[in-house]
């Protein structure tokens, strides 16, 4: 471990770092400073997207159901709200209480 | 199923180019090309293994290796399609998704342990991950992100990478990732910064040429220099892959053809080194057996262009 | 007391032979209706003569795989091929592709579940019904309610009998000439009432009538398995699904790929109380007889929470749809965030679908 010396510390920046840059793209956070913004809105949408197929994947009743609507509403389900704890499965399950809620 | 494409099977030992006498041979069928590579170094030309298209897989003449993403497999509970393959020969390589060993949290010894059965129940030659981070602050991205490229960074990476490897019973392979964006204030360009943890880990590399075609398009970063700049002696496979543009962006989907671009790159790197292997990734909208096929006659050949 | 025995055993005698008769005669009725279809039945008509809805289907995801329209993996799960979007002349090859253009597919039994449950096998069976090769609905329940009847008095023949040999035996009745006509009489009827009701029992599970046998049979001796491997194109494969329809998957030549899209039931309910792996039921190579009838209904236990896969424009294609935005790893469904807790325990067989490298 040649480089445990100066890892804590290297450790802390990187989190924060990432952890910043992370809740711009899953948690609706502004852009950090620095980054293409635009680039960084497109990522976010394209992860949106991608979680939207999975939670198709998991619940291709109501995925029918909705239809063309489905990206929508997952969108908008999505917005600042990052993919919970237990996978595609969880955010499914949270994805289709938020739907009855409405 | 499916005709048999003019390609052959892997004949060699010392990687992909020893495969390739030319188009037009007849292929002598999987079984063959498997025990060809029993021990051997050598991979040669491979296709990521899917729970959709298994059977084909299976099938497929010349499949030289196949790789599975690590996450969607039990090691105690192998699917029968790969005990299969595993059994016939064909290496069989776990492939990680979930680890972000370029996260700032050195990786989860339960995801390591995880990689490691895998590649036990595998009898997996060596198991690849990506210089990503998936996860952060409590969030996951579900997708691979590139990391930032400072010493600093790199530092923490290099104990990550070092952690991952005393955990692992094979070696490891760090695949470059495809980018969308850039983090401000990096020192170095994803070659070096790979190249440096070649050096300072002994970690091998998966270089995928279609990420950096995707970086090429997307941001601009020559895939050339690229390919100078990367250790490539130190390469354990290539990814091959398809995409779909979309108003000037690519889109690296792996539900397509590889672009031709993506197959010169290919070739550009097999002048400079002979791969182990080469694996083609496709991951959903499976066109036919046949039609996979003529997909590792196109890599077989821009391999031989090399 | 033999007088009594005589009259009993001509009563039970008279009755027995009233109600086999009566059952023959329904039994003939019930199937010599005159066809009014044609004699060219395609191949989804004939597979449904042969094997019902579960033949049917089959037949369909075994000619769409043959084609390389739809693909079956291990688990006999069914997806559609990329790239082919021909709709299929057959409205039960299309009921199959709807199915199977699912995100993630459907196995081979939800389809037969799904399909077979359908408005177009419904649609097949009516036209087979009206065209007078298959017996309608509720046709056999005259005939069943007949043949219990024709049981119970065949058991109460033998129980004459038996009663009678008891009173012989104890000496209550002499031996004679009436009591062993007695005798002879309700052991006759008995034997007979059985036989007939055996014999009758074991056509319900038939609904053919007789055109439908008789077309059944025509196509099974027309049919030229060895078109299917020597021939090629437009001879060897109408040859192959015929040889499916006609007698099974073992016709498909890739056992394999049979075998999935046979099990997958029997794997998903390990010890369901239907059949075996595509063991029972309507199986056959060729020297089966086409008239013992009996087809295996069985699609399968009831699969919860489906919806059925009609023709909706569902949700845009598989996994790693267009709309991905592009970097890394658009590709699968299951990405990388810690999807169905495949920590250290490793995930499940379920969720795991296609994966989403880069």
């Amino acid at each position: 471990m040649l480089d445990a010396l100066d890892a804590p510390d290297a450790r802390a920046s990187l989190a924060a770092a990432q952890a910043g840059l992370l809740a711009a793209l899953v948690a609706g956070a502004g852009v950090p400073d620095g980054f293409d913004a635009d680039r960084v809105r497109i990522q976010a949408h394209a992860l949106v997207n991608k979680r939207s197929g999975s939670v198709a994947s998991a619940l291709p009743g109501l995925a029918r159901t909705l239809g063309a609507d489905f990206g929508r509403l997952f969108a908008a389900y999505a917005a600042g709200r990052p993919k919970p704890e237990g996978g595609s499965g969880a955010d499914a399950r949270a994805f289709a209480e938020w739907l009855e809620e409405r | 199923m499916g005709e048999t494409p003019d390609r052959v099977a892997a004949s060699g030992a010392d990687g992909v180019h020893g495969r390739t006498p030319g188009p037009g041979v007849e292929t002598s069928g999987a079984g063959e090309a498997a025990r060809v590579h029993g021990d051997a170094p050598g991979l040669g030309v491979g296709i990521g293994w899917r729970p959709e298209i298994d059977l084909t897989v299976e099938r497929l003449p010349g499949v030289g290796f196949v790789e599975v993403i690590a996450e969607n497999v039990a090691p105690a509970r192998l699917p029968e399609s790969l005990s299969v393959l595993r059994d016939r020969g064909v290496p069989v390589v776990p492939h990680g998704v979930g680890l972000g060993v370029g996260g700032a949290d050195r990786p989860d010894p339960s995801r390591l342990a995880h990689l490691a059965a895998c590649a036990e129940a595998l009898g997996a030659p060596l198991v690849s991950e990506h210089l990503a981070f998936v996860r952060g602050g409590g969030m996951e991205a579900g997708h691979l992100l590139p990391v930032p490229r400072t010493r600093e960074a790199l530092s923490v990476i290099v104990e990550n990478v070092r952690l991952a490897q005393a955990a692992l019973p094979v070696p490891l392979a760090l695949e470059n990732v495809a980018a969308l964006f850039g983090w401000p204030g990096d020192e170095l360009t994803e070659a070096q910064f790979l190249g440096e943890l070649v050096e300072r880990t002994g970690v091998k590399l998966l270089v995928d040429v279609a990420n950096l075609y995707t970086n090429q398009v997307n941001l601009g970063l020559d895939a050339r220099e690229a390919l100078d700049a990367l250790p490539l002696d130190e390469v354990a496979y290539v990814h091959v892959a398809g995409g779909h543009a979309h108003d000037g962006v690519w889109h690296d989907t792996h539900t397509s053809s590889p672009p031709e671009e993506v197959l010169a790159l290919l070739s550009d790197l097999c002048a400079r080194v002979t791969p182990p292997g080469v694996l083609l990734e496709w991951d959903g909208a499976y066109p036919s057996d046949a039609a996979l096929g003529a997909e590792l006659g196109r890599i077989d050949r821009a391999i031989s262009r090399g | 007391m033999e007088i009594v025995l005589v009259i009993a055993a001509l009563a039970v005698a008279v009755l027995v032979g009233s109600t086999a008769s009566t059952l023959s005669r329904e039994h003939r009725r019930i199937r010599s209706v005159t066809a009014v279809g044609r004699n060219d039945l395609d191949p989804y008509e004939l597979a449904y003569l042969a094997g019902g809805p579960r033949r049917v289907i089959n037949t369909a995801i075994a000619a769409l795989s043959a084609q390389a329209l739809v693909r079956v993996s291990r688990g006999g799960r069914v997806t559609v091929v990329a790239g082919t979007h021909t709709p299929s002349p057959y409205a039960v090859e299309q009921a199959v592709l709807d199915c199977a253009a699912a995100p993630g597919g459907r196995t081979a039994g939800e389809i037969r579940h799904e399909v077979g449950d359908g408005v177009v096998l419904t649609g097949l069976k009516n036209r087979l019904i009206g065209q007078g090769f298959l017996l309608p609905d509720g046709s056999v329940v005259e005939p069943r309610r007949l043949s219990a009847r024709l049981l119970l008095l065949a058991v109460l023949a033998l129980g004459v009998e038996a009663v009678s040999l008891v009173l012989v035996a104890s000496g209550l009745a002499l031996w004679g000439p009436a009591s062993v006509a007695a005798l002879l009489v309700t052991g006759v009827s008995g034997v007979y009432g059985l036989s007939t009701q055996i014999r009758h029992s074991r056509s319900f599970g038939d609904p053919l009538t007789s055109p439908g046998r008789e077309a059944l049979r025509q196509a099974r001796s027309r049919h030229r398995p060895e078109a299917a491997r020597v021939g090629t194109g437009d001879v060897a494969f109408p040859a192959l699904v015929g040889g499916v329809a006609l007698f099974g998957l073992s016709e498909l030549g890739d056992p394999v790929v049979a075998a999935e899209i046979a099990a997958e039931e029997s794997r998903a309910r390990s010890q369901g109380t239907g059949c075996a792996a595509g063991a029972c039921g309507g199986g056959g190579g060729h020297g089966s007889d086409p008239g013992s009838g009996g087809w295996d209904f069985g699609s399968g236990g009831h699969h919860g929470g489906h919806s059925g896969c009609g023709g909706s424009s569902g949700c845009g294609g598989a996994s790693g749809s267009s709309s991905c935005g592009g970097s890394s790893s658009c590709g699968g469904s299951s990405s990388c965030g810690g999807s169905s807790g495949c920590g250290g325990g490793g995930c499940g067989g379920g969720g795991c679908g296609g994966g989403g490298g880069a």
